[in-house]
């Protein structure tokens, strides 16, 4: 009794300790999504090219990235280029489609951003009072998610897809044969 | 211009003399040579004195608008009205850093002058570990967060001080919490002094006692100072949220309040001395970890506006030097301190006080729970939860009833102990009046939610309580000295200051608590749209939108609007929110118009503009949130008379002559 | 107003009356009905982009934003507990201002109450231990006789 008070003040005063020394990496910002293995979603929303309605079921069958953004997101110009060249890499699957929505944002704002960055060819679909990004939990930008063909959603990456995301992340979930060989 | 330079300079000095002020102590108290400690005290006041030209440097170049001043040029403007030029040292991280030090550097040379000759054993120990922290923050100041740096190419105009930062409230809200965080390192370095000596005195409680008050009065100060900020910037018609931040100051101030308590026990009855030093280390340690969860990003928050990993690692290495060496020495050092503990009876003072520490620290131990437990969840189960408001209501507040239910029995109680009798006696009265009121508030003023009415009741049985010990005590008084009732109030408040002192902070915290139900269960808010000459009914008022217009500031341009509230008794007030664009920074900002009134505060928040006339409004009707300021003057003023009093209790009972010193006295604890 | 003609006392009252009335020129503008729901919601949910602020009482965007979705379904007549658990659904734990009491959140939830009936037992059997009512001044006992007379004793050798 006299010697348990000492152990468990030490303990305590460790494990607050420990606790903050773990604490400092995390970026407490990133909240993981509940919406992982869950159907996604579906929706219809207007181009923002002002081209046909897109709907997320036209796409069942393939596997679909979905990238929210917008024009006032600084971390999206950084991973502009990426979107560009995966768009262009991956045009010829036929099992993959991209997919961009930009939301919050103006027409001319985003429009703006893709004539000065590249358009990287893909459909968007204009959100501007983010109900489909409240509708995905999306709270910041970029995120993307990848859904499968049969409209679950399988990842999603808060934050600027990197360079090697697709090989790294996506290819895996979509082929894991090839994983494991 | 080389102001900067200078106050860069005298940091330097000051780190250096800190590491003088630790060294030397050691070497004077094992080599035995009394000069070294004397070094260690000039050392002492060289400190303070650097850190002082080091504060007034960097106000200087606010002043002066030195741009070339990174920590300048990011936190003030050309346009910054002077007020918030003076005070924007602690407008960010490295100033706040400062200001910390340099605090801590007075105290440590008023300390050291106040007790040299009183506690020349305890002395050299408090040197040495106050010696230490500083260089701990001097060290962090001058090699990781800098205040001093230059800009190579310096702006024309500063980038403006955050706006949300450009409010009273916020002026005042750092210097009182850091007054009280800062403050309570001198009991801390008299209780590691204990420690380390292993004398078996009261010394250190003794000598610490008016810092312990002192620190916990600006402590609460700035924790209120705070709120009333958030009251006003944040526009949302409340102003506690129990965020991480706001936990983190309040969290010490449970213990401290614990501390508080527990050391009249030891100044009295010479027990519970390792309790008084485990609270002691912990109210630091948790003013550390106030600092550190606000500046490392660790837990973000609303004003977690500086976050910075890299100074978390230190802040984190720095801790964990404190906490351990003070603990370890707490665990292995503590045994010699054992004090006998005897307790004549439960329904005694101390056995009451001993309740009231076990609440307020479990009442800490949840607020601390609630705020490290996402921390926690990320960290080891990788899950995001929130820890909001709802369940600190619900968890924390009911603890927090106990504690003023015992509050409302302190008074009955005396030391060593009493009848069961007499107690039960005493206690009737207060009991039925508090069971009237709350009985009157549930059919009449329409309280149907349970915690409005305990706290009513609590409130009721708390004052009534203390009323009638002090119309006791003056009736005694009167007949005793054959004096009137106005001569002998006096007499016995200025008697015995730390009693009623006591009291005036326990009928503040009363009248706040008060204030806590009015605002908090019966406030009333309503979002509208309204077109000019709309009006709105809240509660007796009318407020009718009348107007919009711009007008400009310093360094903001605002679309304001004017609302005429008027009641059917005549009173007529202008209110005018205002929606501001600093000059410097793109977010809008909302100003909330406030009538503040003895009874309720009328709060107007000016949204969006939905069409050309037609703009959307919050209004808020938060009856008697007045009080909660007006508690916490009470509280503050109830500090100071306490501080007041001299600190020998013979001595005092001597002069007072009232009784002998064995008889059990009601009226002196 | 002067005082003391009731004609412009009348006249002044009828226009008050008359202007209060007519529509269109000042109306008493009332709060919709299901606000106090949307309300009570938004009180309940954290503001994603914020930290521990709930979506009512938050500045940002998106706090906007999600306000609008609560407003919309709360007109569309869904309950306050399905739009609540919308929200569950898309973003987590994280977006509920009161943690659940599911899981490794009952920690949360018993772990205070179990601190204070742990420390009040704690206390209580220490207090036992502690008590020992007596008089004011406590008895000479025999040992302290004992250890006086060897005290003096050895003080006296030290002196002699």
């Amino acid at each position: 009794m006299e010697y348990l008070w000492k152990i468990v003040l030490l303990a305590a005063v460790l494990f607050i300790l420990g606790l903050f020394a773990s604490g400092l990496g995390n970026d407490s910002r990133n909240i993981p999504s509940p919406l992982i293995g869950r159907p996604a979603s579906v929706f219809h929303a207007p181009a923002l090219d002002d081209g046909p309605e897109i709907s997320l079921e036209s796409f069942r069958g393939r596997w679909v990235l979905v990238n929210f953004w917008g024009s006032w997101c600084v971390s999206c110009r950084h991973e502009h280029p990426y979107l560009l060249q995966l768009a262009k890499n991956t045009a010829k699957r036929s099992d993959f489609v991209m997919l961009g929505v930009d939301f919050k944002d103006t027409r001319e704002g985003a429009k703006g951003f893709l004539q000065a960055l590249g358009d990287p060819g893909y459909r968007q679909a204009f959100d501007p009072d983010q109900t489909i990004a409240i509708d995905w939990g999306v709270y910041g930008a970029p995120e993307t998610y990848l859904v499968d063909p049969q409209g679950v959603v399988r990842y999603k990456q808060v934050g600027p897809l990197f360079n090697g995301w697709f090989e790294k992340i996506a290819l895996p979930l979509m082929e894991p044969k090839h994983e494991n060989r | 211009m080389m102001w900067i330079e200078l106050a860069h300079f005298a940091t330097i000095i000051a780190l250096l003399m800190a590491v003088v002020q630790l060294m030397a102590p050691v070497v004077g108290v094992l080599a035995l040579r009394p000069a070294w400690v004397r070094v260690g005290r000039q050392a002492a006041y060289v400190v303070a004195v650097a850190l002082t030209l080091a504060v007034i440097g960097v106000v200087i170049s606010f002043l002066n608008h030195d741009f070339s001043v990174k920590y300048v040029a990011e936190h003030s403007s050309l346009s910054l009205p002077f007020f918030y030029r003076l005070t924007a040292l602690w407008g960010g991280h490295e100033g706040s850093l400062l200001f910390w030090a340099w605090l801590l550097g007075l105290y440590t040379a008023m300390a050291v002058w106040r007790h040299w000759s009183s506690h020349p054993h305890s002395v050299p120990v408090v040197l040495s570990v106050l010696g230490a922290v500083i260089t701990g923050f001097l060290v962090l100041i001058l090699f990781l967060s800098s205040p001093f740096e230059r800009l190579p190419r310096p702006p024309m105009d500063g980038r403006d001080l955050n706006p949300m930062l450009q409010d009273p409230g916020m002026v005042f809200h750092p210097p009182f919490l850091y007054m009280g965080y800062v403050g309570f390192a001198i009991p801390f370095a008299f209780a590691l002094a204990a420690l380390v000596n292993g004398r078996i005195t009261d010394e250190w409680i003794v000598a610490t006692r008016r810092w312990t008050l002192f620190s916990w009065a600006m402590l609460s100060t700035g924790i209120v100072f705070g709120a009333y900020w958030a009251y006003h910037v944040l526009g949302w018609g409340g102003y506690w949220a129990w965020d991480p931040v706001e936990n983190a100051s309040f969290i010490p101030w449970l213990v401290a309040t614990a501390f508080l308590h527990s050391n009249m026990v030891q100044e009295r009855r010479h027990m519970f001395m390792r309790w008084n030093l485990f609270l002691i280390i912990t109210t630091f340690s948790l003013s550390l970890l106030g600092t550190f969860l606000v500046r490392s990003g660790v837990l973000s928050s609303v004003h977690a506006f500086a976050s910075d990993p890299g100074r978390g690692v230190y802040i984190l290495m720095f801790m964990t030097v404190v906490l351990l060496a003070s603990f370890g020495l707490l665990v292995f050092r503590s045994d010699r301190l054992k004090s006998e503990v005897r307790l004549e009876s439960l329904l005694s003072t101390e056995a009451a006080f001993l309740f009231n520490n076990l609440f307020l620290v479990v009442a800490a131990l949840t607020v601390l729970l609630g705020t490290l437990y996402p921390l926690a969840m990320e960290t080891l189960g990788s899950a995001k939860v929130t820890v909001g408001a709802p369940y600190y209501n619900k968890v924390f507040v009911p603890i927090m009833f106990i504690v003023l239910a015992l509050m409302g029995v302190g008074p009955m109680l005396v030391w060593r102990g009493m009848q069961a009798q007499r107690l039960l006696r005493a206690v009737w009265i207060p009991l039925a009046g508090a069971s009237i009121a709350a009985g009157l508030a549930f059919s009449f003023l329409g309280v149907r939610h349970p915690y409005g009415i305990v706290c009513i009741f609590l409130a009721l049985f708390v004052a009534v309580s203390h009323g009638l010990d002090w119309g006791a005590a003056v009736r005694k008084k009167m007949i005793a000295a054959k004096q009137g009732f106005i001569p002998a109030s006096s007499n016995l408040i200025r008697r015995n200051k730390r009693r009623y002192g006591g009291f005036m902070v326990h009928l503040g915290i009363v009248v706040m608590t008060v204030g806590f139900v009015g605002s908090g269960l019966f406030q009333e808010e309503k979002e509208l749209v309204l077109a000019q000459g709309d009006f709105v009914v809240m509660g007796d008022w009318r407020l009718t939108f009348t107007g919009i217009h711009s007008v400009q500031g310093s360094n903001w341009t605002a679309q304001e609007a004017l609302i005429t509230a008027e009641t059917d008794h005549g009173k007529k007030i202008t209110l005018r929110p205002q929606k501001r664009v600093y000059n410097n920074h793109p977010m809008p900002a909302t100003e909330a118009a406030i009538s503040s009134h003895f009874l309720e505060d009328i709060y107007v928040v000016l949204g969006e503009p939905v069409s050309d006339a037609n703009w959307a409004f919050r209004l808020y009707r938060n009856p008697l949130v007045s009080w909660v300021w007006g508690g916490a003057e009470m509280m503050a003023l109830g500090i100071l008379w306490s501080l007041l009093q001299g600190r020998s209790f013979k001595s005092k009972k001597r002069v007072d002559g009232t009784g002998p010193a064995l008889q059990v006295d009601p009226s002196h604890s | 107003m002067k005082t003391g003609n009731p004609w412009i006392f009348l006249t002044g009252w009828l226009l008050a009356w008359f202007l209060t009335t007519l529509p269109g020129v000042a109306s008493e503008k009332m709060e919709e009905p299901s606000e106090a729901m949307v309300r009570t919601i938004a009180k309940s949910l954290r503001c994603a982009v914020c930290q521990n602020q709930s979506v009512y009482e938050s500045n940002s965007d998106l706090a906007k934003d999600m306000l609008g979705v609560i407003r919309s379904k709360v007109v569309a007549g869904e309950s306050e507990y399905a739009i609540r658990d919308y929200f569950f659904q898309r973003y987590g734990d994280y977006i509920y201002l009161e943690p659940t009491t599911q899981g490794s959140n009952r920690l949360l939830w018993i772990g205070p109450f179990v601190a204070l009936l742990v420390g009040a037992l704690a206390l209580l059997a220490a207090l036992k231990k502690w008590r020992r009512p007596s008089s004011p001044i406590a008895p000479v006992t025999p040992a302290d006789h004992s250890f006086k007379e060897r005290l003096q004793r050895e003080l006296k050798q030290i002196e002699s």
